[in-house]
């Protein structure tokens, strides 16, 4: 997803003279193009990711729409407060790019491990989070953040085969994807987000003749949440099951609950899956990570099937 | 090698103030009344770096205030924003009866600057450290447009201890921004006491030199001193430049001099505004 994301960003620059690259240590190859050809508007910073956040609202005050790229983690642990007050503070246009978000950076252990970054950047205003399931969402979201008021966060995750989008859909911003809605009442809304989301359609498939009333509803866009057509779908449902790849407090899960505590819609359960509050400390594939906090396939299964009996 | 603890209450408390450096004070004083605190300290060490800024060097129209081709100020120790507030209501960009609501409930006028609320303020301040890399952005903005315009940054010397100012400082001079002028309230002290004693800064010069910068050192009260750096500081090079203005922290208010700077005020009474009008005017 990275390479595709980088390649948005150099279409974007050919278009539009107020896009700016801001890497923070980066491979060498990065965006040679736009360096060769917009060398005004790139810029391969140091090891400093607070510096490139000021450096990039400095920018976004003077008209320009500065990509900022680094690792999730990095952007967002460490420069909470420059994201906070030089960037949400002013309500600027800048995009953070943050590289191996989720747990998909699974052999580089806890110290780059984006988990909480959805979690971190809800609690600031004027911040909207994109988390796309796949490159195809990610370019379009992309292309649409040059008319985007206001900061915009994007986590890049793993490239995977994008088979189980639905045909016809054109993301935009702010907006959710509808999966699967069936006619009348279900017993479950299963909500997610990222690569969730092709872990739950994965799921839903598995189940087969099992559970057959089921929604399912896509966020990439988390933050400004699409209220409308979550609370059209929520009211038709018995329970709600939300998956992301985010700490269980603060993430998606956390919003729905937020939001329905909220209304007046009556469920029988909400579900949360997620990462638990703690380091994880095994290494292996991005699969074996997500196993050992019950995000695989089988286990999302197994969870709608308790909440559809 | 120059060391800031020579210069401590020397050359900077001896300067007399001339009849606008104690108006500007006054203004500030108002304020404080106004407010019944504020930073006064921190606002009073730095007036004559804004003054010789807004009346000899900036390119800027208070009733334009966003006009693209002015020069930006971000006053990064943005605790100091008595001082800048006292300037920007004397150059017109707000009513001076601003001053008398600092820090009320509705006021523009809070205990950090805010650009939404304030006109002439670049960018909101408060947490320290953010300055300079918001001023890199400017100034490499400034650069890709094309524009003249210079960034003007002035952070505080108990600021410096930010490790993100040295992130910035890396990048202002491997960007080679010589548009882009950093000055140093360097009034030493910071809150917890001699900024000497709490983290030393010192070789101060000699580390903005080794960090790629064209460095100056002035006395921060001397008006024709100030001018006189800054006017050879704005001349072109190839580097960032660093002015280190050498100050008083409570500058023209003995009392606030002598208490260590006195860095802010919980409490501001009226016979405390009379005595310090008092102690201004006979400064």
């Amino acid at each position: 997803m990275q390479n595709e994301m980088l390649a948005s960003i150099y279409q974007l620059a050919h278009q539009d003279t107020r896009v700016v690259f801001i890497g923070s240590d980066l491979k060498p190859e990065t965006l040679e193009e736009m360096k060769k050809n917009f060398s005004d508007r790139f810029f391969m910073e140091g090891i400093s990711e607070a510096n490139t956040i000021g450096m990039a609202a400095g920018l976004a005050s003077d008209g320009f729409i500065p990509f900022v790229n680094g690792i999730a983690a990095f952007m967002t642990r460490r420069c909470f407060e420059q994201i906070a007050l030089d960037v949400c503070l002013h309500n600027l246009p800048v995009r953070i790019l943050g590289n191996g978000g989720g747990l998909s950076y699974s052999v580089l252990g806890p110290t780059h491990m984006g988990v909480e970054d959805i979690s971190i950047l809800r609690t600031l205003p004027n911040m909207t989070i994109l988390v796309p399931t796949n490159s195809f969402e990610m370019k379009e979201l992309i292309k649409q953040s040059t008319n985007w008021l206001g900061p915009i966060y994007i986590r890049i995750s793993k490239e995977i085969n994008s088979s189980y989008y639905p045909s016809g859909v054109q993301p935009k911003i702010g907006e959710a994807v509808v999966f699967q809605e069936p006619a009348g009442p279900v017993d479950v809304l299963i909500v997610s987000t990222g690569y969730m989301t092709a872990k739950c359609s994965h799921a839903i498939k598995q189940l087969n003749q099992d559970c057959i009333f089921i929604s399912h509803l896509h966020f990439h866009t988390i933050e400004p949440f699409d209220s409308k057509v979550f609370f059209r779908m929520a009211s038709k449902a018995k329970s709600v099951l939300v998956v992301e790849e985010n700490s269980v407090i603060g993430g998606l899960g956390s919003l729905v609950l937020e939001i329905l505590s909220n209304s007046s819609i009556n469920l029988n359960r909400v579900k949360v899956l997620g990462i638990p509050k703690k380091f994880l400390s095994n290494y292996g594939s991005h699969d074996e990570q997500l196993m050992d906090v019950g995000l695989d396939v089988n286990r999302i299964a197994s969870e709608i099937k308790n909440l559809c009996l | 090698m120059s060391q800031l603890s020579h210069r401590i209450n020397s050359q900077e408390g001896l300067i007399p103030l001339d009849g606008q450096s104690k108006y500007i004070r006054t203004l500030i004083l108002r304020a404080l009344r106004g407010g019944n605190l504020g930073h006064a300290g921190s606002a009073l060490s730095l007036v004559e770096i804004l003054r010789v800024l807004f009346e000899n060097v900036l390119k800027f129209d208070s009733k334009n205030p966003n006009w693209p081709d002015r020069d930006r100020l971000i006053l990064s120790k943005g605790h100091g924003c008595l001082a800048l507030y006292a300037i920007l209501a004397h150059f017109d960009f707000f009513p001076k009866s601003d001053l008398d609501r600092f820090c009320h409930h509705n006021s523009p006028l809070g205990g950090h600057p805010n650009h939404e609320k304030i006109k002439g303020v670049d960018f909101s301040t408060g947490s320290l450290g953010h300055g300079l890399s918001v001023a890199v952005g400017m100034a490499l903005a400034a650069k890709i447009q094309k524009r003249s315009s210079k960034v003007f940054v002035i952070m505080g010397d108990g600021e410096l201890g930010e490790g993100s100012v040295w992130e910035a400082a890396l990048s202002a001079a491997h960007h080679k921004l010589n548009n882009l002028i950093a000055l140093v309230d360097c009034n030493k002290y910071q809150a917890a006491g001699q900024t000497q004693q709490i983290l030393n800064l010192e070789p101060l010069s000699e580390k903005w030199h080794a960090f790629g910068f064209d460095v100056f050192e002035s006395n921060g009260h001397d008006i024709s001193e100030l001018k006189k750096v800054i006017s050879q500081a704005v001349i072109e090079s190839k580097k960032p430049k660093m002015i280190i203005c050498h100050t008083v922290k409570g500058k023209g208010i003995p009392e606030v001099e002598q208490s260590r700077g006195s860095h802010f005020f919980y409490s501001f009474s009226p016979e405390q505004h009379k005595a310090f009008t008092e102690m201004l005017e006979k400064y």
